[in-house]
């Protein structure tokens, strides 16, 4: 056997001996590859490949253009021991070192160090949930649950709440006041679903009869109850007719539900209610549209009431005195003052209609509970 | 057109990474300027075949200086060879990094002992580098320089894939990247190849025509020629393969094209168009043309190239400015574009790139004064009767 | 050395092999990895978390994004999570923008014109399943956990930005500040304690959906099964696990 064929056999058996190592260093549980002794092994493998192709490269260019040596002294290597050893020792030992330097638990459960999850599991809990919130602020949970906000989240307005939940109040948290608070989630944007209820706040303010534009949304809207209505909301907006379109459409139309002025008009009030749009027509509030106090569609976008049982509040949100009303606005009232005033004072379950139902209209015998 | 993701605003690789592949092509192109000689016999290439291989191995030294620039860890730099992540293009970096190293610090060695050796003779600071560099051994006689000169002979021919490898795995790295539109082409390895090659060329020359100059030495005509020819032929192929990927795009017009065609109508029109291509591209191909197809007097061909040499030089760092950075520009939401400047006194700022450039130049000349680099010079003024 | 015995290539060659061997024995031994740590009564085998977004719910209100800046110290200018709004004009053109300043408010946009089709689209991390950014990381910093989070390990980041630039989504920064790569984490540190990420956790409308594709009755599966969904840029082959419920097509 030449030389060059015993070289190639020593390679083949360096190859084999480390494909052998290779197959040890494979992880059995994942399939996976780089268990780092393995790694290591594929490196040497791929270096190995490239040495044995510059042989065989070297082999066949190397006698090209060099004189074809005739006799002559060997190639001596002696003068190369000490240069290569010392190479060899330093990547011995570096190698040796990057096994001692891998993170101890790397690959544990994939290729990364296997503490990194628990690490990443070690924040601090900014916000904080509702149930917290409700250790003391129950009431407020109360009344925001059965309101228009039911779904929104208390830390959606209030932000992170963790810090004030731990410290059982002494740390602060936002209370948002300021307009632009509100309006962040209520100014008109026309990528807003239409569905979702937007205004304009100067016509807002037109609407309402405010005049001064410093008038904060929460002077009218409690942001807890929103719309001061302790039923469930979804019964309260509709109204008979529109809960059974399945009478004219076989499905639904969201769009017309979203934004029903687009709907033809099939019918206005009177259709059914002739007498009572009769009797509204001679009465002080006959300038007032049945849909400001009844709703059942949205016939512009800032109208947003619904009235159910006569709940007073809802009176009072055109007949609240206040210094911002303008002079053209409804007659207002102090609540507790003009209980006082007719001797029905602290008087429970006192309703504006008890007394001034002849204002509005007359209000049909219920035909269902 | 005028959206990107808001967490695109700001370019993560700078001009940090302009320069990083930049360096190391010029490596890999003054490697095989050396490989040329060592390996396929080009002996005309001798007068620069040691000071190749010198100019290889001091821009392999400071090569991976842009990346430790960059890095937002570079304390943790080892991790990359402590726990490298084999299907990550970056991880090959740090083996074949040091192993190319290796293998051109041990080609320098077996290339250059005779001159150590001379050098160790003498007295001085330099001759006890050389010394300890030899292993106090200083014994040399034909036998070991024949097993030097096979050594040598194997190294150079190893080291061209690994000079492939170091410098194509960044290309690799650019043209797998299947997020960005700009950059995933197959294409993407070769012209990385190809461009570092011309850009190594690019540099010897350029450097040559200056030490000579500065030196007062005759500047060696065949091999000024040689390497002239072999630079106008790999810029062809490089500049050939750049055009046949904006051709390729451009043909296709596939849904990327329409913020692509964007990126390089708008915001690359003078890096891409007018400098790298119409300017850098365009002239030195006729220059180095003219250099190589027909016969001119001396200095007006070596003027010449040299004036090619420089502007390729500078096509290729447009080129990777191109690509790196032009492919940060455009965002990934097809839909719009970001800007870039780099600071002038920023980490990874101009003046840092520029004193990282050269300080590789500076080593060389150290180098030089240690063990000389053209020991065959000839100065000017000894003219032969030849012109 | 006046000893010129000749080293011939035999004994070259049989040094060089004899130095593979050794170097074979010094990578071989590694200390084995301790055993898997304590999870404490998390145990990430049995869940595999998801997120959709139902576009037509989102109002563009932005508190998703103020929750996770504030509950993960998220960098200025930098976003684990985004709206972006889309407005489509009547001669086609599109236009695209993102609340990203201060508080992170939608405000009527500046240039009016003729809107034909607009909404919003909250964004996130897409926590793939093959994701691309782990694949590049060169360190194995960047992960997938069992349950199908993918993270980045802080501690061994080097700040390459090579996972920032292979996101095809726009996901990933360097933080401005660590020096390392960073992104949503689903709230790691939340969901394993059985508590919902904070963008989930603050969205007034449900826009924002997570759940556990382990649970087959569970809210995300359920819509899954019932509802169309779509996915950002599938032709990457990332399989995204993020689901986009009423996705339009200007959306990439």
């Amino acid at each position: 056997m030449n030389r060059t064929s015993r070289a190639f056999l020593f390679f083949a058996a360096a190859l084999a001996a480390l494909i052998a190592a290779f197959a040890a260093g494979w992880d059995h549980d994942t399939g996976d590859a780089r268990s780092t002794a393995g790694m290591a092994i594929v490196a040497l493998l791929v270096v190995t490949a490239i040495v044995l192709v510059a042989v065989g490269v070297n082999a066949v260019l190397a006698g090209r253009d060099a004189p074809r040596a005739p006799a002559g002294p060997r190639a001596s290597y002696r003068h190369t021991v000490p240069l290569f050893l010392v190479v060899g020792v330093t990547v011995t030992a570096a190698l040796t070192a990057r096994s001692f330097a891998v993170p101890s638990g790397f690959g544990a459960h994939g290729y990364f160090r296997g503490t990194a999850p628990t690490e990443a599991r070690d924040f601090p809990l900014r916000h904080a949930g509702k149930e917290r919130c409700a250790e003391c602020h129950e009431d407020e949970l109360n009344l925001h649950d059965k309101d228009a906000h039911a779904k929104v989240p208390c830390e959606t307005c209030h932000g992170p709440g963790a810090q004030h939940a731990d410290a059982s109040g002494d740390a602060p948290i936002l209370v948002p006041r300021a307009k632009e608070d509100c309006l962040v989630c209520h100014r008109i944007l026309d990528a807003r679903p239409g569905a979702f209820p937007q205004i304009s706040l100067q016509d807002h303010y037109r609407f309402v009869g405010v005049k001064d534009d410093n008038v904060q949304c929460i002077q009218c809207h409690s942001p807890h109850e929103p719309l001061y209505m302790d039923r469930d909301l979804r019964t309260a907006r509709l109204h008979p007719l529109i809960h059974r379109c399945r009478d004219c459409h076989i499905g639904r139309t969201d769009e017309t539900l979203s934004r029903p002025e687009a709907h033809p008009a099939i019918f206005e009030c009177s259709y059914c209610h002739k007498t009572i749009v009769a009797d509204a027509a001679a009465r002080k509030h006959r300038k007032v549209s049945c849909t400001t106090c009844h709703i059942f569609f949205r016939d512009s976008d800032f109208a947003g009431r619904i009235i159910r049982d006569a709940d007073p509040r809802f009176c009072l949100l055109c007949h609240r005195k206040a210094a911002f009303r303008s002079d053209t606005a409804a007659p207002g009232i102090d609540w507790p003052a003009h209980l006082k005033d007719v001797g029905k004072e602290g008087l429970k379950n006192a309703r504006c209609i008890d007394c001034h139902q002849d204002r509005i209209h007359t209000i049909a015998p219920r035909s269902r509970p | 057109m005028d959206y990107v993701f808001p967490n695109e605003i700001n370019v993560t690789w700078t001009v940090m990474i302009v320069l990083y592949p930049y360096i190391t092509g010029l490596v890999a192109g003054a490697f095989i300027v050396s490989s040329l000689y060592h390996v396929f016999g080009r002996n005309e290439l001798k007068p620069v075949a040691r000071f190749s291989l010198a100019s290889a191995f001091v821009f392999l030294l400071f090569a991976t200086l842009p990346l430790l620039v960059h890095l937002g860890h570079p304390e943790r730099a080892f991790n990359i060879m402590i726990t490298p992540n084999f299907t990550s293009a970056m991880a090959g970096f740090g083996y074949i990094y040091t192993t190319y190293l290796i293998l051109v610090v041990l080609e320098i060695w077996f290339v250059m002992r005779a001159d150590f050796i001379r050098r160790a003779k003498g007295t001085g600071l330099a001759a006890l580098v050389c010394r300890a560099l030899l292993f106090f051994n200083l014994h040399e006689d034909e036998q070991t320089r024949k097993g030097d000169h096979k050594i040598a002979t194997f190294l150079a021919g190893l080291g061209i894939p690994l000079a492939c490898l170091l410098h194509g795995y960044v290309g690799f790295l650019f043209g797998s990247l299947k997020a960005n539109p700009w950059w995933a082409t197959p294409l993407m390895f070769v012209i990385f190849i190809f461009s570092a090659i011309v850009s190594g060329i690019s540099v010897l020359i350029f450097h040559y025509f200056v030490v000579s100059f500065l030196n007062g030495w005759k500047v060696d005509q065949a091999c000024v020629r040689s390497m002239g020819r072999y630079l106008w032929g790999f810029m062809i192929v490089a500049v050939a393969l750049e055009l046949l990927e904006i051709l390729s795009i451009a043909y296709k017009q596939t849904e990327e094209w329409e913020v692509l065609g964007e990126l390089i109508e708008r915001k690359l029109f003078l890096s891409y168009v007018v400098l790298q291509f119409m300017t850098f591209s365009l002239i030195p191909f006729l220059l180095l043309g003219i250099a190589a197809l027909i016969k001119l007097r001396e200095r007006l061909a070596n003027a010449i190239t040299w004036i090619a040499a420089t502007m390729l030089l500078a096509q290729v760092l447009l080129m990777r400015w191109n690509v790196v950075i032009g492919g940060q520009l455009l965002s990934k939401s097809l839909r719009g574009f970001t800007s870039y400047f780099p600071g002038l006194f920023e980490k990874e700022g101009v003046l840092i790139a520029v004193i990282i450039f050269t300080m590789p130049f500076i080593i060389l000349y150290v180098f030089h004064r240690i063990v000389p680099l053209f020991p065959d010079a000839v100065p000017k003024s000894a003219r032969t009767a030849e012109r | 050395m006046t000893d010129c015995k000749s080293f011939n290539r035999r004994e070259f060659i049989e040094l060089v092999g004899a130095g593979s061997g050794l170097l074979l024995v010094a990578c071989g031994p590694v200390p084995p990895p301790p055993g898997a740590q304590a999870k404490d009564d998390y145990d990430w085998t049995k869940h595999y978390w998801a997120y959709a977004v139902d576009t037509a719910k989102c109002i563009g209100c932005c508190a998703c994004m103020r929750a996770c800046r504030a509950e993960n110290d998220v960098p200025e200018q930098y976003f684990r999570t985004w709206v972006e709004r889309y407005r489509i004009m009547a001669g086609g053109e599109v236009h695209v923008d993102v609340a990203a300043k201060d508080d992170h408010v939608f405000e009527k946009p500046a240039e009016g014109g003729d809107v034909v089709k607009a909404f919003f689209v909250p964004k996130l991390c897409n926590h793939c399943e093959k994701s691309v950014c782990n694949q590049v990381c060169p360190v194995g910093a960047a992960y997938n956990t069992k349950d199908g989070v993918v993270l980045v390990d802080r501690k061994h980041c080097i700040g390459c930005g090579y996972c920032v630039q292979a996101c095809p989504y726009g996901s990933r920064y360097i933080h401005p500040q660590l020096h390392v790569a960073d992104k949503c984490t689903l709230c790691y540190h939340r969901i394993t304690k059985g508590m919902l990420p904070a963008c989930v956790h603050a969205c007034p409308t449900g826009a924002r959906i997570f759940g556990d594709l382990k649970d087959p009755k569970g809210e995300l599966s359920t819509i899954l099964n019932q509802r169309r969904f779509r996915l950002l840029k599938p032709e990457m082959g990332t399989h995204p696990k993020c689901y986009y419920l009423g996705l339009d097509r200007e959306v990439v």
